[in-house]
């Protein structure tokens, strides 16, 4: 026995259920549903087989048939049973008449597109003169927002990106912890901010921070901060 | 109007008509020549009717009057020029079709009927000026509402809005 798949290219999830639904060659709404749904996440499970690249639209549909296939089975609590109504609204998973009508909905999309398909195909048969004069400066008047935002994009994209090399500082934790070591034998008493002059970044200010917290562990030095978001005051121990 | 003033508009409109690069409206053309849309209409029929046989036509699209080429010619055009125009994805009618029948729409809901995400699309649609961003839902976020425009009708060869769903039941 020899396997023969062939995968056709769906334009997303809805593309695929309706197709499933078609090859039912029955009314929409007499599509057995559950049918569908393992179809649908057959397919899934084919495409991952032969490790094609599923969009995650088709996952996320997946998921919610997944949810809807398992409410189908399981039998409705009886307490739900009155206020049924309320509690779908409020689980939020779609009713298998909702499924149809999205696929539904979609079909219609799907032919109108076709017809305009046709439409543009005859609509070629016909030319017209282009504007002669292209040169003419537009006149103000003409120009919609669109236009505008459509010209600013393009001067945009001609300003070439400013290139330039970010120096990486580099200063160690363990260099830093000397260095604290050192500053606080010296001056005894002394400032969070006092070990940064007057230049100094984010990252150097972290590797301080982690030198420091890893003293104090070491009970080499001692901290006091009075609030929070005060100055942090290191001590020699 | 008289049978002078009758040949005298003919000329004019059809200068206007062959200048023109796209659609004329008769309401443009009863500006220029100062005379009611309904003189403007008759002179227009009869002008259709004059060219009908001729190798340019004049039409009706796009909410507008345009000379064109007789249809029935394209073979010839097309051997003296290789017009290659490209056509529209399956995944852009698609998109236009939903915009076109539920305007003013936003792309949530464009999403919501395609089961895909679309701003691709939207974008190189609005590109190719065949929709207009009309204004802003009162949703939350105030998303950005999809219109289409004349050249969507023109690309298609439709007369106006209201012919479509004649043409396309649904």
């Amino acid at each position: 026995m020899s396997y023969n798949i062939k995968l056709e290219i769906f334009e997303g999830p809805m593309d695929l259920l309706l197709h499933l639904v078609q090859k039912e060659e029955i009314d929409i709404y007499k599509v057995p549903v559950a049918k569908i749904i393992d179809e649908y996440l057959n397919y899934i499970s084919i495409m991952k087989e032969l490790d094609i690249n599923i969009a995650s639209e088709f996952l996320i549909m997946a998921s919610t048939l997944l949810e809807l296939k398992s409410k189908m089975i399981l039998p409705p609590k009886p307490e739900l049973l009155k206020t049924n109504e309320i509690t779908d609204e409020e689980d939020n998973i779609i009713t298998p008449e909702q499924l149809l009508n999205k696929i539904a909905e979609y079909e219609k999309y799907k032919k109108i597109g076709e017809l305009l398909s046709e439409l543009e195909k005859t609509e070629k048969k016909y030319f017209t003169r282009p504007d002669i004069k292209k040169e003419t400066v537009k006149n103000l008047d003409d120009l919609s927002l669109d236009d505008l935002v459509f010209s600013l994009q393009n001067i945009l994209k001609k300003k070439e990106p400013k290139i330039r090399i970010l120096p990486r500082e580099n200063i160690t934790v363990e260099e830093m912890r000397s260095f604290i070591i050192n500053k606080v034998k010296i001056k005894k008493v002394l400032n969070f901010s006092d070990l940064f002059l007057s230049e100094t970044n984010r990252l150097k200010i972290i590797t301080a921070f982690l030198a420091m917290l890893e003293l104090i562990l070491e009970k080499k030095i001692r901290v006091k901060q009075e609030k929070k978001f005060d100055n942090i005051i290191l001590y020699r121990k | 109007m008289t049978e002078k003033n009758f040949t005298d508009y003919t000329k004019i409109i059809e200068a206007l008509l062959f200048v023109s690069p796209r659609p004329i409206q008769t309401k443009t053309i009863g500006e220029i020549l100062d005379i009611s849309e309904d003189c403007i209409k008759e002179i227009l029929k009869k002008m259709q009717e004059d060219f009908r046989e001729r190798g340019i036509n004049i039409r009706k699209v796009a909410e507008g009057i345009e000379m064109c080429t007789n249809p029935s010619l394209h073979c010839y055009i097309e051997k003296l020029q290789n017009y290659t125009s490209s056509s529209l994805s399956k995944a852009s009618l698609e998109t236009l079709a939903i915009i076109a029948y539920n305007q003013p729409v936003t792309r949530a809901e464009i999403e919501e009927i395609r089961g895909v995400k679309t701003a691709k699309i939207l974008s190189s649609l609005l590109e190719a000026k065949l929709i207009r961003i009309s204004g802003k839902s009162d949703k939350p976020g105030k998303p950005f509402v999809y219109c289409t425009t004349r050249d969507f009708l023109r690309h298609f060869g439709i007369k106006s809005l209201d012919e479509l769903p004649s043409i396309i039941k649904i």
